[in-house]
This record gives structure tokens, sequence and C-alpha cells, in this order.
């Protein structure tokens, strides 16, 4: 085999190895993964609370929230729209002690998506 | 070596004056030229003024064989070659001779012997009839391969042949008077009876030439010598048997000579010349003349055979000089032991140069990749096909270059490209696995201790995942320092980590090669190397033992090759050297430690061998392994006190685990499961079958490796690494085993790699006489390959996937690193956080936080875990470790763990709580002063900080 064809060959193995590494890098961006959502509350001074959504769904979603202190709903948000990748936040006013946040789709009213809550000792140690 | 010329008359002076002059301008130079004078005086006088020569004289009765014997008894060399008086070598005769000499079954290598006539050839004179004038004759090999017996004039043996099977018969051999012959063909015969399974080489390419005087061209010269062979050989038969003594003759009668006088006719019609048709008659007549010599021969009286010659006693031997540079010489092809069998194994000599078949198998190996990047993306799908492309991708990398290693015809160039390209082909398999971040455990380790470097700009600060690392920040040094360059961590690692690979392989060879001579050994070496259980996944993966290892191996390259340098070269490679040591004492703690041990010995093996009869070759001075050692202690003492705990806890529990198990208080592992998932039955068979074929292949390989070794320091060393490879496997029974056992198998292999190449070429390849032998050989590293990647990483990881239950890098996926992300983003770096082991290392690397462990902390958080009730014990750790975050994953409660653990090793699993109850993970909901802060569904992050407030305040909860 000439030189010609020596570099042809040795040409081709590389260009198949990048191939493949663009292959495999294109692959693991799009490898499917389960949807979720991420909810998150913590506390601020001032008796206030920050309520959060993350969406890593596979499609967008329309979510509503419930903050709630024992049987009392302080505060609810209906129609938050978030596609994959949208963040929602909020900050509230709560009174002191525990309270509890409920993320609801609005797809699947009747069951709580995630589930929240802040202790009082928490929320207290925060001011 | 030791090259003895035997010369008898003052009237070939001029000739023995140009034959000693063509030794001293060898590539190889001999150590000693031994002048034997056969009964002359005068002569004798004479070359007593040469100098670079030793003269002596015969001691025995006037004749060849005689004057042959007094040479071999004072020379010294390993080899001994003879060269007739009056003929020239070529300048790398002695080298092409001696390269052969790395095999041991190789007893004796002879050359091709080219007439130079004083006036030309006589037209009527064949070819096939130059062994009358002491040359090559048509009918030989024309390519390296293994004969009966060689020709005097060019011809080199063992030193202990002599010793075992005796010195030449002095009742054959030519004298002034008597042109007779076969001494060399009795002791050649002789001395392979002597050595089963010994082979002796024909060599064309080892040239010398030969003068043919003006009275030898004469047809009268040409009858008495014909009939005084065919008399030397009834006296041969006589001796040795006719089987073997004239085995070759007949092969020579019915072939090469009906050969000969076709060619002799046809020639003499094509060029009307009818002196060239006498040549055919020639054929006849010498023919006729050898066997009416051989029947007269049978028929005489028995004459005295003289004495049996005794065995030539041992002497102190010579220093080998080791040549200044490497020549450029092919690989000595396998040695074979029949005739049909070595025409297929010949070496196609003058194949040396070239990248040879190196460009065909990076294609290959490019497909190859290919087929791997596609069955990890069919991995990534769920694809059911992806398990065989996988493997069909890696063998497409692995198999042709196999086989191409094995082949004798492959140059040295060609096979260190493509040790090379094997090489990087394997890490790239690794690297398609996750090419857009690190997934394996320890590389996210790592990653925390080159982020910590990049961020705070210095050394040594604390990292939870894994404390030791920080302190031997090699590799996330490079690292680094190339990401400074504003490319990510992951990508300066892998481009570091790949420099490494190719190091590694440069260095690997160089190495082999240095011990064996051949660059055939040194490919299959790495080869064979490149079938260790770690090398394709976990010596790729991005932790500090990654580079430490090939770094190691640089070190003792460059020792091997310092060894036989001098000068200005040696001092550098000194100072290279010491660099390397240094940077392999900041990189890796075991791999250090492992270091200084191998220099140690390795010098000690230099001191001890040359203890004996003859000093050792490829030694090593005290000094870098003192450099080594003070390097380490100091290293230990001042800036990794904990190294010794890290390293010495583990391995008194793997081997605390043997003692229980040999004692029966505790029960054998059960091999190839892992968390309660047990591997596929063909990988099972496949391992057995790999760890069979090394154990099966050992003894002999060590024994071949041995004989040729055992004067070498550093190659004694390899033995020994290779002969502890069976006892560590012992090391598999125990929990904790596999890991050890394989991490072992690094150094290990260092020898086996070597041993079993030598093996290979040695002697395994002769089995394979139904198959072509690379193709054999290829087929055989093949399976102890895919073994090897088998034992080295468990299914389940080896591609790309969904979510597993701590399944390595398949744990490694978007909800966890949400978390990860979350943590750091809202609450900053530094908290302490309880969770399992791949959350702990997502949460501790990417989200910089404190993941409590017993490594780093010493307080094992699964007890927080595994109950299903909340309880003193959750009290208690969570009061000891600090904790102020707990991180649950209820996918946890799915499945039993792949990688053998929910949370670190040691944990103590109760009884029913395998897989892990829901219960256990939710019952932190609820409770009293916890708040969940984070839910993603499947992973909840629990705020306990109140609760271990109040504990410290000594409230309880």
């Amino acid at each position: 085999m000439g030189r010609a064809g020596q570099i042809a060959l040795l040409a081709l193995g590389l260009a198949l190895a990048i191939i493949g590494f663009a292959i495999s890098t294109r692959g693991a961006a799009q490898q499917p993964h389960p949807p979720f959502t991420g909810a998150w509350m913590e506390p601020r001074s001032g008796g206030f609370v920050a309520i959060g959504i993350t969406s890593h769904e596979d499609s967008t979603l329309n979510y509503s929230v419930e903050l709630v202190q024992g049987p009392a709903l302080l505060h609810e948000w209906k129609g938050i729209r978030l596609r994959p990748g949208q963040t929602w936040q909020v900050t509230a006013s709560a009174p002191a002690g525990d309270v509890a946040a409920y993320v609801f789709r609005e797809d699947k009213p009747a069951t709580p998506y995630r589930h929240l809550n802040l202790a009082a000792d928490l929320r207290a140690a925060m001011g | 070596v030791s090259v003895i010329v035997c010369c008898y008359t003052r009237k070939r002076y001029d000739d023995l004056i140009a034959a000693i002059a063509s030794l001293q301008g060898q590539t190889r130079q001999p150590e000693e030229v031994i002048v034997v004078v056969d009964h002359s005086p005068t002569l004798e006088r004479d070359l007593r003024r040469l100098k670079g020569v030793v003269v002596i004289r015969n001691r025995h009765r006037r004749g060849l064989s005689g004057a042959r014997n007094s040479g071999l008894e004072v020379a010294r060399g390993d080899v001994i070659a003879f060269l007739d008086d009056d003929a020239v070598a070529e300048p790398d005769w002695l080298a092409r001779l001696y390269s052969w000499y790395w095999a041991p079954a190789v007893i004796g290598v002879g050359g091709r012997i080219v007439p130079a006539w004083d006036r030309g050839r006589p037209p009527w004179f064949p070819p096939e009839f130059d062994w009358v004038v002491g040359c090559s004759y048509v009918g030989l090999p024309d390519k390296a391969a293994p004969v009966r017996n060689l020709i005097g004039c060019n011809m080199s043996f063992r030193r202990e042949i002599f010793e075992s099977a005796g010195t030449f018969r002095t009742a054959l051999g030519r004298s002034r008077s008597m042109p007779d012959g076969c001494e060399e063909t009795e002791l050649c015969i002789r001395a392979g009876a002597s050595v089963p399974g010994s082979v002796l080489l024909y060599d064309p390419e080892a040239v010398v030439n030969h003068r043919i005087r003006e009275q030898r061209h004469t047809i009268r010269y040409f009858v008495s010598r014909c009939f005084a062979e065919g008399r030397s050989k009834a006296l041969v038969s006589r001796l040795v048997g006719a089987g073997r003594g004239l085995a070759s003759e007949r092969a020579y009668a019915l072939h090469a000579l009906p050969r000969g006088v076709v060619r002799s006719v046809s020639r003499a019609i094509a060029e009307s010349n009818v002196a060239v048709l006498a040549q055919s008659l020639a054929i006849g007549a010498g023919f006729a003349l050898t066997t009416a010599g051989y029947l007269k021969g049978l028929g005489a009286p028995p004459a005295r055979p003289g004495r049996r010659p005794r065995p030539l006693p041992a002497v102190k031997r010579l220093r080998r000089r080791r040549p200044t540079g490497r020549p450029t010489l092919p690989d000595p092809p396998r040695i074979a032991t029949s005739p049909t069998v070595a025409a297929r194994r010949q070496a196609p000599v003058g194949a040396a140069s070239g990248w040879g078949w190196l460009p065909l198998l990076v294609a290959a190996m490019g497909l190859g990749l290919l087929v791997v990047a596609l069955a990890d993306n069919a991995a990534r799908f769920g694809q059911p096909w992806a398990y065989w492309a996988f493997w069909a991708g890696v063998l497409a990398i692995f198999a042709p270059a196999s086989v191409r290693l094995a082949s004798a015809s492959a140059g040295r160039r060609e096979r260190l490209g493509i040790a090379c390209a094997l090489g990087l082909g394997l890490y790239s398999v690794k690297v398609l696995h996750s090419p857009t971040g690190f997934t394996f455990h320890d590389e996210l380790l790592h990653w925390r201790t080159a982020q910590d470097i990049l961020s705070t700009g210095h050394l040594f600060t604390a990292n939870p995942l894994l404390p030791i690392s920080a302190y031997y920040p090699g590799l996330e040094l490079a690292t680094s320092a190339l990401a400074a360059t504003h490319v990510s961590i992951f990508l300066a690692g892998v481009v570091v980590l790949a420099a490494a690979r190719l190091a590694m392989m440069i260095a690997l060879f160089v190495l082999y090669e240095e011990v064996s001579g051949s660059a055939q050994v040194a490919g299959l070496g790495v080869l064979l190397y490149a079938a260790t259980p770690n090398f394709m996944f976990w010596s790729s993966q991005f932790a500090y033992e990654s580079l430490a290892l090939p770094l190691t191996l640089v070190v003792l390259a460059l020792l091997a090759v310092r060894s036989r340098v001098k000068g200005p070269r040696r001092r550098l490679l000194g100072i290279v050297a010491i660099i390397g040591i240094g940077y392999v004492i900041l990189s890796h703690h075991l791999t250090s430690v492992f270091l200084v041990a191998f220099l140690f010995l390795w010098w000690l093996g230099g001191r001890l061998i040359s203890r004996g009869t003859e000093p050792a070759r490829l030694t090593v001075p005290l000094w870098p392994a003192l450099l080594a050692a003070s390097g380490v202690v100091l290293w230990a003492i001042v800036v990794a006190p904990g190294v010794i705990a890290y390293v010495g806890e583990p391995l008194l529990g793997v081997f605390g685990q043997l003692g229980q198990i040999a004692t029966g208080h505790a029960p054998p592992r059960q091999f190839f499961t892992s968390g309660g998932h047990v591997g596929p039955l063909g990988e099972r068979l496949t391992a057995v079958a790999a760890v069979g074929i090394i154990l099966a292949a050992l003894p002999v390989s060590l024994w071949v490796a041995w004989r040729s070794q055992r004067r070498s320091a550093l190659g004694v060393l390899l033995v020994f690494l290779a002969l502890l490879y069976p006892p560590s496997l012992a090391l598999r029974v125990g929990p904790g085993g596999p890991e050890a056992s394989s991490r072992l198998s690094d150094f290990l292999f260092i020898g086996v790699g070597l041993v079993l190449a030598m093996g290979v070429a040695g002697f395994w390849q002769e089995i394979a006489t139904r198959v072509r032998p690379a193709v054999f050989v290829g087929a055989v590293t093949s399976i102890i390959f895919v073994g090897g990647v088998i034992l080295g990483l468990g299914g389940f990881a080896r591609l790309p996937g969904p979510y597993l239950v701590e399944g390595g890098p398949r744990a490694i996926e978007p909800e966890s690193q949400a978390v990860a992300s979350w943590v750091l983003a809202a609450n900053g770096p530094g908290n302490r956080v309880a969770t399992d082991r791949s959350n702990g290392l997502l949460v501790g690397s990417y989200g910089q936080q404190h993941p409590v462990n017993g490594l780093a902390d010493g307080v094992g958080v699964w007890p927080i875990f595994y109950p299903d009730r909340w309880n003193g014990g959750v009290d208690a750790v969570l009061l000891r470790g600090g904790i102020r975050y707990l991180i649950t994953d209820l996918r946890l409660t799915t499945d039993t763990p792949y990688d053998g653990v929910y949370f670190e090793s040691g944990e103590q699993i109760p009884k029913d709580g395998y897989p892990l109850h829901v219960a256990a993970l939710t019952k932190f909901d609820g409770r009293h002063g916890v708040s969940r802060v984070y839910d993603s569904g499947d992973i909840q992050v629990y705020d306990v900080g109140p609760v271990v407030d109040a504990l410290r305040a000594g409230g309880g909860h």
C-alpha cells in the first residue's frame, strides 16, 4: 500500500472515531430520563417563606400551589404555567409556626404532586 | 559475544586481517575476538602484534575441530560465534545473529555465506553445490527459518550448548591434507538432541562473504570435496544415526537438485549457453560422487570417532557490552520445530520499516469506536442489541491489533504504533461512555479536588468525599493547570489522561523491549497488559492512580534505558526519572509505595545476581530507590499524615476478612454477584476462562522467561511480579477482595504481561499448528481481554442507560444532579449532609457540600436510614455527625444496590432491611422539628438542624 493509501486509512480511522464521539455526545444529551418537577420551600426572615418550582417535565405543565398552616389556607397560586427548564418562585408571608406547601398539577388536581413543610423551630431560627 | 577465528597458514594472512577488521567494524561489537592458530608458529608470531584480539594456539590435534575447541576453552561469551579466516562479515552480521537469542529455544544461529570468487563463478559450477566451497547453497531457506545444522564459516551457539553437549569432535573436520567436513553438522545434531525443543536458526540476512580462491574453482576440487563430504556424512550417520544424519540431505536431493537441473537446462536454452547446461551435469556428477563417498564411508571399517567430546567447563562470563543504539532489525520470527510450520511462520526480513498494518488497524479501531458509540446510544435508549454491539465494537478495536502484534512479520515502529493506538482506543471506549461529564464514582471524588484547587487557588483544601485525595493532587494539579485556560475540568481531565495513556503505552513497550530485546515480545506484552481487568474502564477514569501508574512506568522505562547508555544522555535520563519519581509521589500513595518497593528489589536483584559467576544485566543503582523512599516518607509525614491509616485499614480489613473466611467464621463471597445481582452465565464462563488461560499459560511462560532473564535484574523482578499473580486471586474470595485484587493486578500485570508475552513468543505458538499462529494467539488474548473487562467492571456499568439503584455511573442522572445544584444554590457550600452513596457523590462534588461518611468523619450514616422508625440510633448519628440535611431517595426502595452498598462499605444491613423499606425513608415526614425543604418526587431534602440543635442542647427530641 502506498503512502497515500496509508494516510487515507489513518484519516478514515480518525474520522470514524470523531463521528463516534459526536454521536455519543449527542446521544448523551438526548438520553431520555424520567421527567420530574423540583419544588422547594425555605424560611425567610420577617415571617416570610420562599416557595419555588422548577419543571424538568417533558412538556409544558400548569401547576397550582397552596400554602397552609394546619387546616388554614394561607395563600393559593393557580395557573402557574412552566415550560421544561423554567422556574417559578414566590415569597409570601406566613404566621409563626409550622407551615406546609402543596404543589398540584392542574391536570391531576386530586393528589398533591409535591409536598413541603417548614417546622416552626426552623422558621424561628431564621428570625 | 565471543567470536572465534581459526587459521593455519601465513598465506591467508591478508584475508585474516580483513576478517578481523570486519569484526571490529560490527554495529554490535563482540566482547572478544579469539584467533586460534592451528600449529603455525610463524603465523602465531605475526599475529601476536595485533591489538584488540586474543591470539592462542591450538592445544589439540591439528585440524579445524581442535582449533575451534581451543578457542572455546578460552571464550567467555554467552554466545560464541565462528567466522572463517577467509571470510568478511557484513557490519550487521553479529547484531543479526545475536538478536535471535532472546528466544530461549534458540540454541544456535547461522547466516548466509556468499561466495566471493577470485575469478568469478565458473559457469559449470551449480549454486546448489556451493556447499562444496563452504558457502550457502540453493536449497537453504531464503528467509529466516529453523535448520538441522549450521555452516561453520558463519555460525554461532549458546555457550551452554558446549557445556552440556560437548565440543567439536576432533575426529571429524577438515585438516590441511583432508577436505573432510561435517564436524559442525555432527555438533548441531548432538546439540539439538541434548536440548529437547531447541532450535537452530538460519538467517540469510546475517551475511558473510567467503573468499573462494582459484585453486577451488577447479573440477578436481569439486570432485574431491563431493566425495569427502559423502564420506564425512557416513561417519556422522554412524555417530548420530542415519535418520537424523541424512534428514536434510534427503529433502535436498529430492527437491533442490531436480529443480537445479531444470533451472540450468531452461536457462541454457533461454541463453543459448552450453556452459550453463554443464551445471546440470555437475549436479548429477556431484550427487553421484557424494553418494559414492557415502557408500565408501559406510563400507569402510569403522573409523575411531575419537573420544566423546568433553563438556566445556563453566567460566566467568563476560559482562555484556550493550549496544549504544538499538539496531534496526526485524523481529526474530517465532520458533518452529517442523519445516512446514516454520515455512508458514517465517518473518519477512526487511519488513521492519514502515507502518505496516497500522493504518488499517487504526481504521478498524475507528470503526470499533463508532460501533461502541452506537451501542452506547442504543443503551441510553434501552435497545437490547446494545450489549452485543458493545462487545463487537470493543473486539474490533482489540482483536485485529492482537493478531497483528502476535504476528512475526510486523516491524518495530508498526508494533509501537499499534500499542499506542490500542491504548488510546480502549481509553476512548471509556470516554464514549460518558462524553459530557464525569460519572464514575472516583471521578467525582477527584473532580471535587480539582474544583477546590481552581476555586481556592491553593492545594490541600479538605475534600470530604475523599480526604486523602487533597494531599495527592498530581492529577488535579495538571488538570487544573489546563482548565485554567478556560476549558472545563472534564475536558482538561480527559486530555491529561489521554496523554498519560499514550505515555503509558510507550513506556511499557520500551520497558518490555529493554528486557526482552524483542519488539514482538514488547508488543505482545503491552497487548496482554491491556487485558488487565482495570485497563479499559477503571484505569481510564479521572482518578489519581490513572496518572500515577503511567508515570511509574515511564520512570521504570527511563531507568531501564539509562542502564545501557552513557554520557550526557544517561544524565538526562536520570534527571527526568527523578522528576518522574517526584510527580508519582505527588500523585498517589500506593503507586509511590509500589515504585519504592520495585526500585529497591530491582537494585537488590542486581546485587544478588552479580554475586554469581557473571555480572547482572539491566541493573539499577540504589539512589533512585533511596530518593523515592525518602520522598514517600517525607510526604507522608509532612503533607499527608493520614495516609497510613487510609491505606492500612482497608488492607488490614481485606486480610481480616480472608482470615475469617479461612477459619470458617465468615462465608466466602459469592463470585460474580453484587448487591444480589448476578452476572450472565456467558460472562461468568468467559471470566473464568480468561483467568484459567492465564493460570495455565503461566508455568511454562515463567520457565521460558526465567531461562532468558535469570541474569537480568529487571527481568527477574518482573518474573517475580508475575509469580505473585496466582496467589493474589485469593483476595477475590473476600467481600472487599475483587477491588483489591483488580487494583493489585494493575501492578502485577507489569510482570504477567512480559512473562506471558515471552511464553507466547517462545513456546505457546508452537501448539498452534492447525491454525495460523497469530490468529490463535489473537483469539486467546481476546478471550483474556474480554474476561478482564468482565472482571473489572460490572455489566450494569459498562454501558450507559436508565437509572439503576446505586448503579455507579447509571445512578448519576438529572434528578440527583438537580438536587445537588439546588442545595448549593439555596444553602451555600459546606453543609453537613447525610445521604446515600450516589447522591452523596453528587452533593459532595457539584453541590460542594460535606456528605458525612465513615472515611472522612468516622461516622457511618446508614443507621439513620435503615430503621423503619425514628429511634435513639438515629439521634445518635445525627448528633455525632453534626448533620444539617438528610437527602432521601425513594428509588432505593425499588431494588438492591448494584454497587453492593446503599451508603458506604461496611454498612450493616438489618436482616429484613434489604432492599430498603419505604417506611425507612419516609419516617422523617411529620417528625417534630424536621422540615421537608425540597421534593422532586423521588428525592426529598430534610432540614434537621433544629433537631440536632436540640440534641446538642441536651434536651432530647
